[in-house]
């Protein structure tokens, strides 16, 4: 069954639209991640799920149940905020049993709530003190603990980590993926971190200028993306694009690519190329993964070009190698001993069975 | 050394009157006009303040401040309270519950504290007389209130401004609803902007003179305007500068002991914002 409908959804705050024609079906149980670029609308979209934004167009349900015009009390959801928005002047455990007591649960059950989930989230030596003699990471738990009080059918989360330094936030983020697989409530989840949708989602909404661009697993959102914006935004370090033409030559379909010497023709895997040919254009971009081309060990590789080795960046577990293709920056993905020398030049292979390719124009996906 | 030269000449300067009123007060009016003004009281006399409180004439009735402090005191306590609610509750309104044209609600607003004293006396008086309060304590509390709403909501709204709205939006989701939030949650956080309020407040409508005079007469006068007349009617025989200063004296107490107890959440008040705490 679907805890969260959300059909046709619109939003304008005066003239200017900002949510447009947005269509999420959420399974219970689900771990639903919105992810998207500053100011692409996310948060607007979780505080109209939340009711403390209004609904310009369309419908929004809940368990079945449409919801528009009710107020958030009344929608059986729970919110983290990315500020936590802790209530200063009430202990820690004032915050977690406030939404209790508001929808009048008696008092000795909402200690015995208060306690159960200060166990769950390790913060049962906290709970009688404010807010402000809370470290970052604690003040967080606490955000989650007031969420997590009540048993609502829908959690919703609006950039929880973001606030915290990069090592608890992986700390936290792995902690978080726990509770979700023990609790296995739904959540709806919103970062511009594309490493946290990955890692977190059971699905990913790509957001981009007010409308979802894909939305499905993380690894077909990964190896499928539908345009340039999805294929760019995801993956870190981004894809390479390069413009390239397409061509024919001695029966054998490709792509053209130059280091800045020698233009090599290399030929596109058949499935590719018939896709290539039946849109029928000369040029398009061609999407590659920084891991999808790597420096040749072979002396004499006929697939591979020959390209300026610019600049090296070890970073532990990958060097990323900073060449030159058909005159856009690209990056390649080497293992640490494998890396060539910067200044020198290097043959690169490209894995063109992995290859994407984009309409100039349009940035949608062609084959 | 320079800076503490001036500042302590400055304050010499600020204390002076305030020493020769309180020596003044408790010297014997023999004393009064036979010696110097900055020489200390010889013999000490509490006599000044108990005449000025209980039996120093003003016109024809001689008894005393007493009954004109009482009466300050039943207008400017509700006055003040009056308006720091209302004008928290606007602050709270005007920024965590936006409505259209509630910008536009509050630059008007802003006008009230722009507009002089002397604009309010006649339309007040005319309503005052409509709806049957004028030369009534009721009146003083109305005229009050509404005069300082424009202050205090100015007060509490900037003050609110820089609380997060995600502390509404947390208790809205919690369950939470208008006046809850208000009571649970805003109102608790807001104690230095309501001792800013309550402080500024208490000082204007207790010195205030202009609206004492003409709104009341006879026994509904406030405290200032007594005081007025007490100095007034002891000039038309022998000049008691002792008893006017201590009647002086007990004028100002109230917002003397309210700046004692109250000051530093004046000055926290003030500035509350300004750093992220
Ligand atoms: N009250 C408002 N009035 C007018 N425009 C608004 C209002 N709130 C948001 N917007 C606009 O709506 C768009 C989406 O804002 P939103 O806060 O949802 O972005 P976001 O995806 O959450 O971004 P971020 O990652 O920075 O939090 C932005 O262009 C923003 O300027
Ligand atoms: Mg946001």
């Amino acid at each position: 069954m679907s805890v969260l409908t959300i059909r046709k959804i619109n939003k304008t705050y005066g003239n200017e639209a900002v949510l447009h024609d947005i269509n999420i079906d959420m399974q219970d149980g689900e771990f639903l991640i919105l992810v998207g670029p500053s100011g692409c609308g996310k948060t607007t979209l979780l505080n109209m799920i939340a009711g403390l934004e209004s609904v310009t167009g369309g419908e929004i349900a809940i368990d079945g149940r449409r919801i528009n015009g009710l107020g958030p009390r009344d929608r059986n959801i729970a919110m983290v905020f990315q500020s936590y928005a802790l209530y200063p002047n009430m202990t820690v455990r004032g915050n977690i049993s406030f939404g209790l007591e508001m929808r009048k649960v008696p008092r000795p059950r909402r200690s015995e709530i208060v306690n159960r989930v200060a166990k769950t989230l390790q913060i049962e030596h906290l709970l009688d003190r404010k807010p402000a003699a809370l470290s970052g990471g604690q003040r967080q738990r606490v955000a989650i603990g007031r969420a997590l009080a009540r048993e609502p059918s829908l959690f919703l989360f609006d950039e929880p980590l973001s606030a915290l330094d990069a090592k608890l936030r992986d700390e936290m983020r792995t902690e978080l993926k726990i509770l979700h697989q023990r609790l296995k409530t739904s959540m709806v989840y919103v970062t511009h971190d594309q490493i946290e949708a990955m890692t977190l989602g059971d699905r990913i909404a790509v957001m981009y200028g007010g409308r979802v661009q894909q939305l499905g697993a993380p690894q077909d959102i990964y190896d499928n993306p539908t345009n340039r914006f999805v294929a760019g935004f995801i993956g870190s370090p981004a894809m390479n694009f390069i413009p390239c033409e397409l061509a024919e030559e001695n029966g054998a379909f490709g792509v053209r690519l130059s280091g800045g010497e020698e233009t090599r023709l290399l030929p596109l895997p058949d499935a590719i190329a018939d896709k290539l040919k039946s849109w029928g254009r000369g040029k398009a971009v061609l999407g590659v993964r920084p891991e999808h081309v790597t420096p040749s060990t072979a002396e004499q590789q006929t697939e591979a070009v020959s390209c300026p080795v610019n600049v090296v960046e070890p970073t532990g577990p990958n060097t990323y190698v900073f060449s030159k293709v058909n005159d856009v920056e690209i990056i390649v993905r080497c293992t640490p001993g494998h890396a060539p020398e910067a200044g020198s030049r290097a043959k690169l292979e490209f894995d063109l069975s992995k290859a994407l390719f984009f309409d100039p124009e349009t940035d949608d996906r062609v084959a | 050394m320079l800076i503490y030269a001036i500042l302590i000449f400055a304050a010499a300067y600020y204390l002076l009157p305030l020493y020769v009123m309180l020596t003044t007060s408790l010297k014997t009016l023999h004393q009064v006009n036979n010696a110097s003004l900055l020489s200390l009281p010889d013999p000490i006399t509490f006599k000044p303040w108990a005449e000025a409180w209980s039996s120093a004439c003003m016109g024809v009735n001689c008894s005393g401040l007493q009954h004109y402090f009482w009466n300050s005191v039943s207008f400017v306590l509700p006055a003040v309270f009056i308006s720091t609610v209302f004008g928290a509750l606007n602050g709270y309104v005007l920024t965590k519950w936006q409505f259209r044209g509630s910008n536009l609600f509050f630059g008007l607003l802003l006008v009230g504290t722009f507009v002089p004293y002397q604009m309010f006396l006649l339309p007040m008086a005319w309503t005052l007389g409509k709806i049957g309060l004028s030369n009534s304590i009721g009146g003083l509390v109305l005229v009050h209130s509404v005069y300082g709403l424009a202050f205090t909501t100015l007060f509490c709204r900037n003050f609110y401004v820089s609380m997060p709205d995600e502390l509404v939006k947390a208790a809205r989701v919690d369950g939470a609803g208008f006046i809850r939030i208000f009571w649970r949650i805003v109102l608790p956080l807001s104690l230095p902007i309501l001792m800013v309020s309550i402080i500024w407040q208490f000082t204007q409508i207790w010195n205030d003179f202009l609206f004492g005079i003409v709104f009341t007469s006879g026994t509904h006068q406030p405290i200032t305007v007594a005081l007025y007349n007490m100095v007034d009617t002891s000039s038309t025989g022998i000049k008691r500068y002792n008893v006017d200063m201590a009647g002086a004296v007990i004028t100002a107490l109230p917002t003397f002991i309210i700046y004692i107890l109250a000051g530093r959440y004046f000055v926290r008040g003030l500035t509350a914002g300004s750093v992220k705490g």
